[in-house]
């Protein structure tokens, strides 16, 4: 449904999930910002994790998608950026699925150089934390972003053992539950995204396992914030694959909805978060 | 499907969601508004219903303090409480002074008289008179969401 195969596609989803998804959800998790994030009670500050981790994908998916379909409209077929990184069950399938562009860069250009995976198991595990680390300084010179890229990296170290073992169990249930672990902690590490200090980070961490004694705390809508996180979900739960097969015929009168959609309920203008690396 | 026939599907759903919204705005008023979130969103609902309902007796003017005044506290069945929170009643005076009909009295809380006028929540005032028939989700213009204080 949000796949950029086509320009008006890929410029239409782009501008939804920005206007609609993204900057809507700004509204909610710019109170995890700090010291905003002080008024939040605990449950809350899940549910903004997880928001969060649905904002910087509509935001970067959008702005990816316009630039797609723009490209598309000048001859140029620019390679897809994301690709449903939130149904990945490993941490090194989420990147390949997420911000593609980066991750071959890094893969191509510093892991293959560093030797890969030839020269050893410990020197595999040192290189993926070197091109992690360093992939986390890519966007920005600070502690945070590198103890995201770290904490990435350690991840994969982490699992790179058990895939060939987990893959030999294959059914649902279980890759369902490896999915959810996967997106619970790609999730949690958005935290040194959104709060680049790092003392606010480990205090916005902390507050998730610690009790709320603010007698005050901020309200937060969970109708509106399941309304805006519903596109997100409905595209990684493959409604959009049905779209472009068996409802095919149905995919104008989606997108004129998103259109009129985008137009009611823009949610006030702000800048892409990528746009700070 | 040709690109010329996508187009018109598209803009036909379009048009007939706006326009559902449009006329369930006209039916249901302010029965499906979004839950104001943030002091902005309360100031254009405050202005929206002034604009929308007859012309009252007597209107309050102020800032946060005037806000807080419910009109169930008064007796008075005419009285519209216009005052915008973290705004200038010299704004709601002008506001009221562009509308055809004036109240009779127009009360006006002098704490913050010295904060300028927000012009763009008049000009604002000045499109929602245009566009009486607004969107469904939100009152026009759009407006921002996400959380308020308990």
């Amino acid at each position: 449904m949000f796949r950029s195969s086509r320009p008006r596609n890929g410029i239409l989803s782009g501008f939804f999930l920005k206007l609609y998804v993204a900057n809507n959800l700004n509204e909610m998790t710019s109170y995890m910002s700090f010291p905003l994030y002080e008024t939040l009670q605990t449950q809350d500050r899940w549910l903004l994790v997880f928001l969060y981790s649905y904002q910087i994908y509509a935001d970067f998916f959008g702005y990816s998608a316009i630039a797609i379909g723009l490209g598309l409209l000048f001859g140029h077929r620019l390679p897809i950026n994301f690709n449903l990184p939130y149904i990945s069950i490993s941490f090194s399938e989420f990147w390949t699925r997420w911000h593609i562009s980066l991750s071959t860069w890094l893969r191509t250009y510093l892991y293959v150089p560093l030797g890969g995976n030839r020269h050893g198991l410990w020197r595999t595990y040192l290189n993926l934390m070197i091109v992690m680390g360093l992939g986390g300084l890519w966007h920005g010179a600070g502690l945070g972003y590198l103890m995201w890229g770290l904490l990435h990296g350690l991840l994969l170290v982490l699992e790179r053992p058990l895939l060939a073992r987990l893959a030999s169990i294959d059914f649902a249930m279980f890759r369902a539950a490896r999915m959810t672990v996967v997106f619970l902690c790609v999730s949690m590490l958005w935290i040194f995204f959104k709060l680049p200090n790092f003392d606010h980070a480990v205090g916005y961490l902390t507050g998730m396992f610690t009790p709320s004694t603010n007698r005050n705390p901020t309200k937060l809508f969970y109708s509106l914030a399941l309304l805006y996180s519903l596109p997100v979900m409905i595209q990684h739960f493959g409604l959009g694959t049905l779209f472009e097969r068996r409802l095919r015929w149905a995919e104008p009168y989606l997108f004129g909805s998103m259109a009129a959609l985008m137009y009611l309920e823009a949610g006030p203008e702000t800048s892409v978060i990528y746009f700070q690396f | 499907m040709s690109a010329v026939r996508w187009l018109i599907k598209c803009g036909a759903a379009a048009a007939i969601v706006l326009i559902a919204c449009g006329f369930a705005a006209v039916r249901f008023g302010s029965g499906l508004q979004m839950p104001a979130t943030t002091t902005r969103d309360g100031t254009l609902i405050t202005l929206s219903r002034y604009l929308r309902e007859p012309v009252p007796d007597i209107v309050l003017l102020g800032s946060s303090i005037t806000f807080r005044l419910k009109e169930e506290y008064f007796a008075t069945r005419g009285l519209r409480n216009l005052a915008l929170a973290g705004g200038s009643p010299v704004t709601g005076l002008e506001i009221v002074a562009n509308q055809p009909r004036l109240p009779q009295y127009i009360l006006v809380e002098a704490n913050v008289v010295a904060r300028p006028t927000d012009i763009a929540l008049v000009e604002r005032a000045a499109t929602l008179n245009r566009f009486s028939f607004a969107p469904c989700g939100r009152q026009w213009p759009p407006m921002s969401s996400g959380f308020t204080r308990r």
